[in-house]
């Protein structure tokens, strides 16, 4: 018996990254699932590739910044496998150059951000949640970010959008908790993602390597392996929760790398 | 395949429970297994019932107050198995009562216990870590670690410092690879609490502070404890992880 062998699941920004990764072991795990993506051909072709390895899954146009975009999917989820039992509120959106201070920052850009990082967890639960109850049960999984916990000199509506995120966890947990429904939020840190790769100079990834407390920055499959752990009935006592999975840069004092590196120049 | 395939795993308190659950998951999923009780027969059943469905698996008597027999049952692991990957401080016991009702005998044992127990594994087993090049502590604390009340004071405490440890040691040792991460059970039924819940203002308590349908069971914790001993959670140390049908949620 496979870990997530039934289960019917919608992963939202399925077509890279993260999303990919998890919606690869949902499937490989046993589970029906649909990519939704704004990336339609990537969507399309992530479900064709799970195809093609034995698993089932559908490919699906998503742009989880329009409440009828969401609602659809979820739908198309039905239609195609049933009611679904795993959501995967995945989708994120960041923007260095204009999601900056609170002074200076985009009005419009803070909009997006709170639009498409929070209210498409809001709306893909309140969507997804009658067909969970119809299925006797679901789990709802929100990627959140450890800029829910922590603070920057950019990113404020970034940073914002994901705190809110991990609080509306919180609150579909405890609403839905009685009709079997989890919810649950996973924080990634830093995770060697094909946009991160792409975005980011390999020296800010050292920077963040040399952050962590583990020798080693994340990788897709890291967030995956928990998404599937919350997807599946082994976590069926967890819930209300956000599980941190970053390598241990935030828990210590965050001079220690520095300091580190000072007391080896002293020796 | 199995999720712990190759690895070595020191479980305490598994005589019964949430750490006889861990022994025999742990096993199923290809994990060799040392498990420790300071009821040194009920592990041997339990040694026995995994080798019986072809499982690893060795029964060894221990009080895990003890620096002595930490050291012994250290050896005899690495005697019998080779190294340990993966360490489960899973042995604990409570009391109930008010702070101003509670000996200083009462304080010492619950301390010795869940906090010095839970010291001295991590001191004896991670030189072998060390020398291993890798590991994974799971630390079992409580939902007590993580917010006050109760009426269990000692516990209670001890269950914040096994967090507070938890953290230390992940900062310290995770450049060696060597993962720590603390686990907070909730309202679980065991043979330990049964009792407890039989009765109806008990059993209607737990439910009202509970927003899942259900309470847990030693396998809920099990499941939890599994995640953080393989390497699907190779990128998480010092976290805690709840179990608890969103007790401290709401």
């Amino acid at each position: 018996m496979r870990r997530v062998e039934g289960k019917i699941a919608l992963v939202t920004g399925g077509a890279s990254g993260i999303g990919l990764a998890t919606a690869r072991l949902l499937a490989k795990e046993g589970a029906k699932v649909v990519i939704g993506d704004f990336n339609e051909e990537g969507a399309k072709s992530a479900a064709e590739s799970i195809n093609q390895q034995g698993g089932i899954a559908a490919g699906i146009f998503l742009d989880a910044g329009e409440e009828a975009s969401i609602k659809e999917a979820v739908e198309y989820t039905v239609d195609t496998y049933g009611p679904l039992t795993v959501l995967f509120n995945n989708v994120g959106l960041t923007n260095l150059q204009k999601d900056i201070d609170v002074v200076h920052i985009d009005l419009n850009e803070w909009d997006r951000l709170m639009n498409v990082n929070t209210k498409s967890v809001l709306l893909g639960s309140r969507y997804a949640i009658p067909y969970m109850k119809e299925a006797g049960g679901g789990s709802i999984i929100n990627t959140a970010s450890m800029a829910a916990f922590t603070s920057d000199v950019i990113r404020s509506a970034y940073g914002a959008s994901k705190a809110a995120v991990t609080n509306l966890t919180r609150y579909i947990a405890t609403q839905y908790g009685k009709d079997n429904i989890r919810c649950n939020a996973v924080a990634p840190g830093l995770i060697l993602t094909p946009a991160a790769k792409n975005n980011m100079p390999s020296a800010v990834l050292e920077i963040f390597k040399r952050h962590n407390a583990l020798p080693y920055n994340g990788e897709p499959e890291d967030i995956g392996y928990t998404v599937l752990f919350l997807a599946s009935d082994e976590s069926k006592y967890i819930t209300g929760q956000t599980i941190q999975v970053e390598g241990g840069h935030y828990i210590g004092n965050p001079t220690i790398a520095d300091m580190q590196a000072f007391m080896d120049n002293a020796n | 395949m199995g999720r712990l395939d190759n690895k070595v795993a020191l479980i305490t308190g598994a005589g019964g429970g949430q750490g006889k659950e861990e022994a025999l998951l742990f096993a199923k999923e290809g994990a060799k297994v040392v498990i420790t009780d300071v009821q040194e027969d009920k592990v041997k059943e339990v040694a026995s019932e995994i080798k019986a469905n072809g499982g690893e698996a060795i029964g060894i008597f221990h009080d895990v107050a003890d620096e002595d027999n930490w050291k012994d049952v250290v050896k005899k692991a690495v005697d019998a198995f080779g190294t340990i990957d993966v360490l489960v401080n899973n042995a604990g016991v409570s009391i109930n009562v008010k702070l101003h009702e509670t000996s200083l005998e009462q304080w010492n044992k619950i301390m010795d216990i869940n906090l010095t127990g839970t010291f001295l594994g991590m001191k004896h087993v991670i030189p072998v870590m060390l020398e291993n090049g890798s590991g994974s502590i799971i630390n079992i604390s409580s939902i007590s670690g993580l917010t006050g009340g109760g009426g269990a004071n000692p516990y209670t405490a001890s269950k914040g410092a096994v967090r507070m440890l938890t953290k230390a040691a992940a900062v310290d040792y995770a450049k060696d690879n060597i993962r720590v991460n603390s686990v907070h059970p909730g309202v679980i039924i065991t043979p330990m609490t049964e009792e407890m819940f039989k009765d109806e203002k008990m059993l209607s308590w737990a439910h009202s502070v509970t927003p899942l349908p259900y309470l847990g069971k030693p396998m809920d914790v099990a499941q939890g404890v599994l995640y953080l001993a393989s390497d699907e959670s190779r990128f998480v140390t010092g976290i805690e992880l709840p179990i608890e049908g969103g007790y401290t949620a709401k």
